[in-house]
């Protein structure tokens, strides 16, 4: 059976094919206007990863902010439970009770049991601190590639202290520290550690336990991990692919819903 | 009372607001009481009886013509700002009550001219507001206020409505174990009193008090029949409505309140028979929890329940408490009765405000082994810091006994409803799948 999952986040969209529990297939994008047109295009790039056809797909689900909004998928479920099922399908082995995923938006933090299944979660209140977005934003402030975020901020001897996670102060802090010539290696790296408190504070209060898995686009980012590390005092699981795990998992609970 | 009252925070009321802004307050919330209705009105079960429960909260509703034409003939109208008034003491003094909590999103606007940067919580920004452009009907006309001082936002607001209306303040001895509290309150109810014989120019008499409280305790009987209904395996009544019918009774006569609140559990309890049911078959038994949310701010109880789950009880000041516990009386003296009236709404209260409030989570575990709770949705209001505090403790209580609960913060605006509902979502779901876990 081939099944799909497509992920509506807020900044981009993901997509996954599944053949017989393989991942065979996927695609991302960034988020355009047109929901429907942007999940289109996501989906037939994965399609065509795994070299087959939009009919070969028997069921699709969405998941993500727009979950509702594309006319594309059979049914929906929320982002979280897509998550934990995608952390499910890469392994008991693991030994992952914990996941801690950076979104567009939101920030989430999974508690799962030893049969890895969700016990409980947590997410951040409506604002932008600590996400996705409060990276991209300051990394445009900085004038720095997302890409460059990582290995640039690894390469610092002095973070600086960014005292706020509220996106508009911490904008013009950063603006601020770039006029007194502070090397932007160590505002960078003095970014991920605010980030890095911020979630980690949220995650002690869901409870973490065991291998902590970390996934969603940041988790691409070096400096990140390096700074979660640091701020949990335990090392991290990260997917080779740690964008489209809630795709899959969403890909995956659309076998079971096709009966 | 009669002397002049000079204004404290805003200096120059008249014109202050333009009819531009005035308009807009008022149009907003009669859209969206409208919009809150049409949401419950569209609910696939629902009894017919609630139809009189929709008028009596509508915006603008026959229910606040009944009460200006009460005012016009000289009827005097208390406007209350908690669960702790003592409803029958008002009512025995021939006056009428309102609850002035708004639950309207638009005069938080007016209302932040003056605190927008004092980080009060919505709830009472908007009571505020309502006051200061005059934007509900039904609250509009009253000739005092009676503010508890529960919470700081609540005690500044008792305050600063002094600028437009004669507010009698209640000092809440908010240590709930000293030995001093329990006496300290009494004097409250009797200062209270005192007060409303002032305003309505009539004297409490003890038959009408001990009156007032059989129809009061009357309300009280009827509301545990209905937690019954929620209690059973199929409720025929959705917690949106529970709360809907609950908040008429701080609007209502009581009488008829509980006339037609009898005739709803009538068929409530046929509609059971039927084999019917409010929400979905296999719903998530939830308990709502934290933050009052008055009408017609439903949004949270309303995602809970398009989302797969039933609100089969709360421990909400806007829900389940306001009818909760009779009054007990100490004899029939009037010292008595006084007292009787004290403990009635001022122990079993579990509001935040109280220290030690370990009365609060006892009474949720409770609840949750008696209606079959799953989970705790705990809403708090932005800026309600006492709520947000305790949140905390209860969690960690819950957990110990394998319930989860799932914190939301909401604003007084649409903004949150999508980041409210993914929440919302993921917690119905994870319970279902403990559910299938369980083998249940």
């Amino acid at each position: 059976m081939i099944t799909a999952g497509i992920d509506l986040g807020s900044t981009y969209v993901k997509a996954a094919v599944v053949k017989d529990g393989v991942r065979i297939g996927h695609g991302v994008a960034p988020t355009g206007h047109d929901h429907d047109l942007s999940s289109k295009r996501v989906l037939d790039s994965a399609l065509k990863m795994a070299g087959i056809e939009m009919k070969d797909i028997v069921h699709i689900t969405s998941t993500g902010y727009g979950r509702r909004v594309t006319t594309l998928a059979h049914d929906n479920i929320s982002e979280i439970s897509a998550n934990a099922r995608g952390v499910q399908w890469l392994g008991a082995e693991l030994g992952v009770r914990t996941i801690i995923d950076i979104g567009g938006q939101d920030t989430k933090v999974i508690a799962m049991d030893d049969n890895l299944k969700m016990i409980n979660f947590s997410m951040n209140d409506k604002c932008a601190a600590g996400t996705g977005r409060f990276l991209e934003v300051l990394a445009k402030v900085l004038d720095v590639p997302l890409s460059e975020m990582g290995p640039l901020s690894l390469t610092s001897k002095d973070p600086v202290d960014i005292t706020t996670t509220c996106l508009v102060f911490a904008k013009s802090e950063v603006a601020n520290l770039i006029f007194q010539g502070v090397p932007k290696e160590d505002i960078i790296m003095g970014i991920h550690k605010a980030v890095a408190r911020r979630l980690v504070a949220m995650a002690k209060k869901v409870g973490v336990h065991d291998v902590v898995f970390f996934d969603g686009g940041p988790a691409k980012n070096t400096g990140m991990i390096f700074a979660m590390e640091r701020e949990l005092g335990r090392k991290m699981y990260v997917p080779d692919n740690p964008q489209i795990v809630t795709a899959t998992g969403a890909a995956l609970l659309a076998v079971e819903r096709h009966g | 009372m009669k002397e002049k009252r000079t204004s404290r925070y805003l200096k120059d009321k008249d014109g202050y607001f333009s009819e531009e802004q005035i308009d807009r307050t008022k149009k907003r919330s009669r859209e969206m009481e409208e919009a809150s209705r049409t949401r419950l009105t569209s609910q696939k079960v629902r009894a017919k009886t609630l139809t009189y429960f929709d008028e009596i909260m509508k915006y603008d509703g026959a229910r606040s013509q009944e009460l200006s034409d009460f005012q016009g003939k000289g009827g005097k109208i208390i406007g209350t700002m908690c669960v702790m008034v003592p409803l029958e003491l008002i009512n025995a003094s021939g006056a009428k009550n309102v609850r002035l909590c708004s639950g309207y999103y638009e005069p938080v606007h007016p209302a932040n001219e003056l605190l927008g940067d004092a980080g009060l919580c919505p709830m009472v920004k908007s009571t505020l507001g309502s006051k200061m452009v005059n934007a509900n009907p039904i609250t509009n006309n009253i000739n005092m206020v009676v503010g508890p001082a529960t919470c700081d936002g609540k005690m500044k607001l008792a305050e600063i409505l002094e600028d437009w209306v004669p507010v009698v303040m209640m000092n809440i001895p908010r240590v709930k174990i000293g030995e001093t509290s329990s006496d300290i309150w009494v004097k409250e109810i009797e200062y209270l009193s005192r007060k409303l014989e002032e305003v309505t120019g009539k004297r409490i008499s003890k038959r009408a008090l001990v009156n007032e409280i059989k129809k009061w305790n009357r309300g009280h009987e009827l509301w545990s029949k209905m937690l019954d209904i929620r209690r059973s395996k199929r409720p025929t009544i959705s917690g949106q409505d529970a709360m809907l019918v609950v908040q008429a009774s701080q609007m209502d006569d009581i009488e008829r309140w509980n006339k037609k609140t009898s005739q709803l559990i009538s068929e409530l309890q046929d509609m059971q028979k039927k084999g019917m049911i409010a929400g979905e078959d296999g719903a998530a038994r939830i308990l709502l929890a934290g933050s009052p949310m008055m009408y017609p701010n439903f949004k949270i109880p309303a995602i809970v329940e398009e989302s797969g789950g039933t609100i089969v009880h709360d421990e909400l000041c806007s829900g389940f408490r306001l009818m909760s516990d009779p009054v007990m009386l100490d004899g029939i003296t009037r010292k008595g009765i006084m007292r009787g009236l004290a403990e009635r709404y001022f122990f079993p209260c579990t509001c935040p405000c109280f220290s030690p409030n370990d009365e609060r989570i006892r009474r949720i575990k409770e609840s949750i082994e008696a209606f079959g709770i799953e989970g705790v949705v705990f809403h708090t209001l932005r800026g309600c810091h006492l709520s947000n505090i305790e949140a905390t403790k209860i969690e960690l209580e819950l957990r110990d006994i394998g319930i989860p609960m799932v914190k939301l913060e909401s604003e007084y605006d649409e903004g949150d409803i999508e980041q409210v509902r993914t929440r919302v979502e993921a917690f119905i779901e994870m319970i279902k799948a403990r559910r299938e876990n369980e083998g249940i």
